[in-house]
């Protein structure tokens, strides 16, 4: 009976100390890989909404840039960062355009772009089915109207093999990045025109999209 | 043929943006004066943008002066009608010209803003000074107090009772007399003095109620209002909305992380078939109200679904008690298609009107119109209106074409 016990817990502890780390993506590609956003695979846009009891307003922040270092093999070693220029921020009408990018909301002009920079990548599940594609939890700081603050967010990394077709676009192996947040215009002192947020804008605005980056 | 309507909002507009009429109008009902983003929506619709008419300098500006404490705008309407013959007039004595032109509004706004939660607004329509219809406002005006969304607005003048909806073509039957299909029982433009609650807590449910005079209603249904001095409104609206996709993924109502299906990254995609994924929606409309005075009352109900950039179906039936004697049953469905552009809407419609006179055996009185035309945005503050008419009565059937023209700003 001793002997089926120290077994059992011997098993146990290699199986422990030689199962492959969770952040491992089943993928070629191994070691720290410079992944930069790139337009020719797909446009890179977040997309947001804001919903307020008079209406919703569903916007797009195109022209997304970034550079992430992605390791296959250690999913928790990722850093990186994105930005998104202000200027082109959407919301379906020009002269909202306007008033969004304007000096009461997010004044363009003096900070001209929203950032996110990966701080720490952790709690990683890989997919068992496709070993390419997981999900993780990113903590970074969101930078918008002059104010960085900590933001979570659960991120799905999906890494593609490059072969003869990708190569038509782009080089390199292929990466998605997709995310969904949600931050409150508030703790980024942005007050807007009196009497609006509440009302016709958001209190907080969702966020979302897919970004598509690739290794050189 | 008497006075042509003047016409305000596009319902379809806001079922297709997925915006409420006040994201474009300072009335939340819609209709009249335009606030900034209302100008700014005319003003960058066109096929033929400012750019390639040299005047990119017209790209910017403003309707408002002092910020936002006086703004501006207008709305100029006039219709060119190429007259049919109508067939099987019994009367005989239908005398037409071959081409009517007949201006609808000429409606200037003027609307101050002292504090951010107050507006007042002015408007007359100069048009009204040459032909209107019994009963038909020349003139609107109404101050409108509007705080936090968890507090109703207020709104009090000489304003429209909100009730139904409020379309732009008020040569529709929706609020017309069978018997007499061109005098329409609620004119266009209608207004009272009075004052109306609107409440809307959150986005997809509001509604109004509202206490007015009878002034002008006692000029088409004097018989029914009677000795009534006050007519009472109410509306209720739901209004629920599915927002989807955006960069080929989903939104905030997709969870999208549990899809293990999703690995496409794009690589068969052209380039010119990539738009970057937006997101859009399905905007609908569901609601009913009540208007009356007297023995006088309107119940409408109503249904709209809209698509963004694909367009919206709006079906709307309104049962009329013009006093004990006549009752009538108006219906009217409109569909309109985006056709390739956003500037260029393809719109069909039908509708039938009936009055019963109760207790008779003169049977009910029966107008159909069926139109079928287009929506052209030339190039900005300019809307063009093509459009076929069949107009079946019960005495004749009468087919026209009619071109209108619309400058809002």
């Amino acid at each position: 009976m001793k002997k089926v016990f120290v077994s059992a817990a011997a098993l146990v502890a290699l199986a422990l100390i030689s199962s492959p780390a969770v952040a491992q993506l089943k993928v070629a590609k191994r070691g720290p890989q410079a992944i930069t956003l790139n337009k020719k695979i797909r446009k890179n846009t977040m997309e947001w909404l804001s919903e307020a009891p008079m209406e919703n307003i569903k916007g797009s922040a195109p022209g997304v840039t970034g550079t992430f270092t992605v390791d296959p093999a250690d999913l928790t070693k990722t850093t990186g960062k994105i930005t998104v220029p202000v200027k082109g921020m959407k919301t379906g009408n020009p002269i909202r355009d306007g008033h969004l990018q304007g000096a009461e909301w997010l004044d363009s002009k003096k900070y001209p772009n929203v950032t996110f920079e990966i701080r720490k990548v952790s709690a990683c599940r890989v997919d068992a089915k496709k070993g390419n594609k997981a999900k993780c939890k990113v903590a970074g700081t969101f930078t918008c109207h002059g104010v960085g603050k900590a933001v979570t967010t659960d991120v799905e990394i999906s890494w593609k093999t490059g072969n003869a077709k990708t190569a038509r676009k782009a080089p390199g192996d292929w990466i998605k990045i997709k995310t969904k947040f949600v931050i409150a215009l508030g703790d980024y002192k942005v007050k807007g025109k009196s009497g609006v947020v509440g009302n016709k804008v958001g209190k907080t605005i969702k966020i979302w999209g897919s970004l598509y980056g690739n290794t050189k | 043929m008497t006075a042509a309507p003047p016409a305000n909002a596009l319902p379809r507009m806001s079922l297709v943006a997925g915006s409420p009429c006040a994201t474009c109008h300072v009335a939340a009902q819609g209709g009249g004066m335009r606030n900034s983003i209302g100008f700014g929506t005319s003003q960058h619709t066109g096929a033929v943008p400012w750019s390639k008419m040299g005047v990119k300098s017209f790209d910017t500006g403003s309707p408002s002066f002092g910020g936002d404490t006086v703004t501006v705008g207008a709305d100029i309407r006039s219709v060119l009608a190429r007259m049919g013959r109508p067939k099987g007039d019994k009367k005989g004595d239908a005398e037409l010209p071959d081409f009517l032109y007949v201006p609808m509004q000429l409606q200037p706004y003027v609307g101050i803003k002292p504090v951010e939660w107050l507006d007042i607004v002015g408007s007359y329509n100069l048009a009204t000074l040459q032909r209107a219809f019994p009963g038909q406002a020349t003139w609107e005006a109404f101050a409108q107090v509007h705080g936090p969304a968890h507090l109703p607005t207020v709104r009090v003048g000489m304003i429209q009772p909100t009730f139904g909806i409020r379309h732009d073509d008020h040569s529709m039957l929706i609020r017309a007399d069978a018997t007499s299909p061109r005098r329409p029982v609620i004119p266009p433009n209608y207004a009272e003095i009075g004052g109306e609650l609107g409440y809307q807590p959150i986005s997809w449910l509001r509604v109004d109620a509202g206490g007015f005079m009878v002034d002008n209603l006692k000029q088409t249904a004097a018989a029914a209002v009677g000795s009534s001095k006050f007519a009472y409104s109410a509306r209720v609206m739901v209004m629920p909305q599915i927002i989807f996709g955006g960069s080929g993924e989903g939104g905030p109502t997709d969870d999208g992380f549990d899809d293990d299906d999703d690995d496409d990254f794009g690589e068969d995609d052209d380039e010119e078939e990539d738009d970057g994924g937006s997101a859009g929606s399905i905007n609908t409309w569901l609601g009913g109200s009540v208007f009356g005075a007297g023995d006088f009352q309107m119940i409408n109900a109503f249904l709209g679904v809209g698509a963004s950039n694909l367009g919206s179906l709006i079906v709307e039936g309104a049962m009329i008690q013009k006093g004990p004697n006549w009752t009538g049953v108006n219906m009217m469905a409109m569909l309109s298609v985006r056709a390739g552009f956003e500037w260029l809407y393809f719109n069909v419609r039908g509708e039938q009107a009936t009055m019963t006179e109760v207790n008779t055996s003169g049977g009910a009185v029966t107008t159909q119109q069926f139109v079928v035309g287009f929506e052209v945005f030339p190039f900005a503050y300019l809307e063009v209106r093509p459009e076929y008419r069949i107009l079946i009565t019960d005495e004749y059937r009468m087919n026209h074409y009619t071109l209108q023209f619309h400058t809002a700003f």
